[in-house]
């Protein structure tokens, strides 16, 4: 029995998730740590609209949830909480930050705030993307030191105590690679108004 | 109307402990509150949103800030606010 | 050497040796210092057959790689011990400069060992360590004997014990700089118990740095983070931590009258409020902090540090007290007799609802302010009813016939905060290795004050997570060594990069968070090898059976067992709270053998 008060969660943030354009219709993901189980929303429901059947509880050593449905990212996000300290997980697609994520290895932001909070995003890869054991240990290896990366081309997953401090990372990302992309846009030269900002590249 | 009970740095800034303040919802209160006490503006609301340290605890309870900022009061309600605070 | 110094100090007092050695590295880069590394030494050294106020006990004094370098509250230091009030794991910490001398004087680690035939004290000085007769200084309080041995705050520091300490009293703190403790478990009755009355430290040494330029640029971030957090940049420095009163109070979780009650008629009157209006001189700092956290507070009758929050509750709403100005001078009477005044609070407390229920005869009752100076002098100088109470209150209660009226875990005094009104930390509580302890992972954030999220505090389900995160953190940043100040505003991310920066070796955030998962496990297989089960997991009897009188918490129980359930398994260990095989495996802590025993709940 999931307390309503989590499902409540999940429900937000996915919605926020959703009207802010960072996943389709049913794509992305949401999961927490739940004392040795994970919390993981069901393949195939809606981020956007979620219902209390949509979420599905299994252990964190392996999938117990007796339903051939939690979604096929459920490895990863089991890998996660195996190896690092994280306690909610948000995996999306922000798409400026997967358009950056093509052509670089790390996304370092120029802008304030991400500035502050992130420092640098590392962007790591997979041959074949989704949901198997190599890309799972990638992604959780990555997170042990950051608390968001990029997987190329498929999206960002960020960790935190909640969900809403692993979406606070997903949503600041995304609106300094949209801040990024603009500059590009502009394409004037860039004046340094950060004291020490060579530290953030090797953060 | 509810009571109003203000804490740490707030007595200072409004002048008093505690007052019995009109309004129908905590969000009623608290944009009266404003309007009443200017200088309390910047200790609870930042960028035109309630600060996000700002703790409002009602009838013994602390709020959730996002969610319960339409809960309705009343005469029997007590409202405590404090500004960031934290201990051991 | 970068962050380390890489010596270990070894005094045996009954001999009179005096060694060093260098420390084993490949145990500095799994338990970095503090905490960790006392923990890990402890183990060595104390096993269950050793009594904790014999020759035998050790006592393990350590700062940690971030010690001395500057680094934002890199001042702290800790001691390691057998707790001669609880038989558990103890190490308990603290601030002030003599940590950071410490460092100066060139070691990681100092081990005081066996006992001295008469009074003595340690200076340890660059060019010399030597062993003094103090005989003429035994007896002496805190505060005098601090500046007879020539207290100077940045360049010679004195850590001593009171009279408290040298009588034996299992609540005894070990003091530095006057007015900072090492309080919590009595490590001043074990420096007692070895003739020990003071160390006094000089230093000149440096702590090396691998990476300066990471470094300056991680000081810079901090100092950013610290200016911009509300709690570190104004709440801390201008009303520190008395300011909780009113606030817990008003959600009623302020444990009153010994948890008789959850909520104090007078909290205002002892409040941050009232303190900074009407006592308050100025705040202060330790070495290298910014937040200024510390009080200096003044009556007509004394001035000195504090009172804490803690302080505050256990010499007020404990014992039903109201009268700030009687609480801040036990505060600064208990410090110069060298007492931990969370548990000789408490205690008082506990002495006076027996008194009260006739359980002993004494004329204590519940809002006697008048009687906190002498009841503390009894208690030290094990005068009258002062020599029960100075065992501790569970050893009070239980001689008395009542040992259900005694507010404490394994032994240990339980700090403000029913956890009534909530339950993380009540869970936090009934697990935290040395007994009740609340700085051993505090869900005051979470559950309170709505930072970084607010998490219902009466939720039940999923509150082990946020428990075992808060209290493996907070186990790493013990093993540093920082002040859990600093946690509110800078995340782990930044001290794991610290440590990296300073050390010369690489710890991911993920590193320095099972660093603090292995030093909790060690500390569970410490326990168990002395004979604790998870039958100790547990709360006052009061706390899970007789609900909450007052307020918004009214009505309510700790729901222990679920969560405990929920805990255990969460952290790897099988249903009776033991870490499996497995769990040791992962933490590198395989080849501790524990010999717990069969135990059934």
């Amino acid at each position: 029995m999931i307390d309503e008060r989590i499902f409540e969660t999940f429900r937000e943030i996915g919605r926020d998730l959703y009207a802010a354009d960072m996943i389709s219709s049913h794509g992305g993901n949401l999961s927490i740590r739940l004392g040795d189980h994970v919390v993981i929303k069901r393949r195939g429901s809606m981020l956007g609209n979620l219902k209390p059947q949509d979420l599905v509880e299994t252990r964190i050593d392996k999938n117990d949830s007796g339903v051939a449905l939690a979604s096929t990212e459920l490895l990863v996000h089991r890998t996660i909480y195996q190896q690092t300290p994280a306690l909610a997980i948000v995996h999306c697609h922000p798409r400026t930050a997967i358009a950056f994520s093509l052509s670089r290895d790390e996304i370092v932001p120029i802008d304030n705030e991400a500035s502050y909070l992130l420092k640098k995003v590392p962007v790591v890869t997979e041959e074949f993307p989704s949901g198997t054991p190599q890309m799972a240990e990638k992604v959780a290896q990555a997170l042990q030191n950051y608390k968001i990366i990029m997987l190329r081309g498929h999206g960002s997953f960020a960790i935190g105590q909640t969900l809403d401090e692993a979406f606070f990372w997903s949503s600041t990302l995304e609106e300094s690679c949209q801040i990024a992309l603009a500059v590009k846009l502009i394409n004037e030269p860039f004046i340094e108004y950060r004291k020490n900002s060579e530290g953030y590249g090797k953060w | 109307m509810p009571l109003i009970k203000f804490h740490a740095n707030l007595r200072k800034i409004t002048g008093m402990n505690e007052i019995a303040i009109q309004g129908a919802s905590i969000r009623a209160v608290l944009e009266r509150l404003v309007k009443d006490f200017p200088d309390l503006q910047q200790y609870l609301l930042e960028d035109g949103q309630l600060h996000p340290h700002v703790l409002l605890v009602l009838n013994g309870q602390p709020l959730d800030l996002e969610n319960d900022l339409g809960t309705p009061v009343s005469g029997q309600d007590a409202l405590a606010i404090f500004p960031p605070i934290a201990g051991g | 050497m970068n962050g380390w110094s890489e010596k270990i100090l070894d005094i045996d007092l009954t001999t009179g040796s005096i060694k060093t050695y260098p420390l084993d590295m490949e145990m500095a880069r799994l338990y970095v210092g503090g905490r960790g590394l006392g923990t890990r030494l402890l183990w060595d050294l104390v096993g269950p057959q050793v009594d904790t106020l014999s020759p035998e006990n050790v006592l393990i004094f350590t700062n940690g790689p971030l010690t001395g370098t500057g680094y934002q509250t890199s001042n702290r230091f800790s001691v390691s011990t057998k707790s001669p009030l609880t038989g558990t794991v103890l190490d308990a910490n603290s601030g002030g400069f003599w940590g950071m001398q410490f460092k100066k004087a060139g070691y990681d680690v100092l081990i005081v060992r066996g006992k001295a035939e008469k009074p003595v004290y340690i200076e340890i000085k660059p060019e010399q360590v030597s062993l003094h007769d103090a005989m003429e200084l035994w007896g002496m309080r805190v505060n005098a004997l601090t500046q007879k041995l020539g207290q100077e705050k940045n360049h010679r520091n004195v850590l001593c014990i009171g009279p408290a300490g040298e009588n034996l009293s299992r609540i005894a703190a070990i003091m530095n700089d006057g007015q900072r403790a090492l309080a919590r478990g009595g490590p001043g009755a074990v420096m007692g118990s070895k003739n020990l009355k003071a160390i006094v430290i000089e230093g000149k040494e440096k702590t090396g740095i691998a990476d300066q330029e990471k470094y300056k640029f991680l000081v810079y971030e901090t100092r950013k983070m610290l200016a911009a957090n509300p709690l570190t940049s104004q709440a801390l420095p201008e009303f520190g931590t008395v300011v909780m009163m009113n606030l817990v109070n008003n959600i009623g979780a302020l444990s009153t009258r010994n948890f008789l009650h959850n909520q104090f008629e007078g909290a205002e009157d002892i409040s941050g409020e009232t303190l900074t209006e009407k006592y308050l001189v100025k705040n202060d700092a330790c070495w290298a902090c910014p937040i200024r956290c510390t009080r200096i507070s003044k009556t007509d009758k004394v001035k000195g540090e504090g009172p804490e929050f803690q302080t505050t509750w256990a010499f007020g709403a404990q014992c039903g007290i109201a009268d700030l100005a009687a609480i801040i001078e036990a505060n600064c009477l208990a410090n110069d007799l060298g007492f931990d005044t969370i548990s000789a609070g408490n205690t008082i407390g506990c002495a006076m609802e027996l008194s009260e229920k006739r359980f002993i005869d004494s004329d204590l009752r519940f809002g006697r302010g008048d009687l906190l100076a002498r009841t503390l002098e009894d208690m030290a100088y094990r005068r009258d009813l002062g020599a029960d109470m100075a065992e501790g209150s569970l050893r009070l209660a239980t001689k008395y016939g009542a040992p259900e009226l005694s507010m404490t875990v394994k032994g240990l005094e339980m700090p403000a905060y029913d956890p009534r009104g909530m339950q993380g930390q009540g869970l936090l509580l009934a697990t935290s290795n040395r007994g009740a302890c609340h700085m051993r992972g505090n869900m005051l954030g979470l559950e309170v004050l709505g930072l970084p999220k607010m998490i219902d505090r009466f939720q039940v389900q999923g509150k082990s997570s946020y428990v075992i995160l808060n209290q493996n953190s907070s186990a790493a940043i013990d093993s540093l060594v920082l002040c859990k100040f600093t946690s509110m505003a800078v995340a782990d991310e930044y001290f794991a990069r610290v440590l990296s920066a300073v050390t010369g070796i690489k710890y991911a955030t993920g590193d320095l968070i099972r660093v603090g998962e292995r030093i909790w496990n060690l500390e569970r297989l410490y326990n168990l090898r002395e004979g604790f089960t998870n039958k100790e997991d547990t709360l006052p009897l009061r706390l899970l059976n007789e609900p909450a009188p007052d307020g918004a918490t009214r009505g309510w129980v700790v729901h222990l067992e679920p969560m405990l359930k929920e805990y255990y398994r969460a952290r790897g260990w099988n249903e009776l709270g033991i870490p499996t095989a497995q769990k040791l495996v992962e933490l590198e802590l395989d080849g501790m053998q524990t010999g717990e025993k069969e135990n059934q709940r």
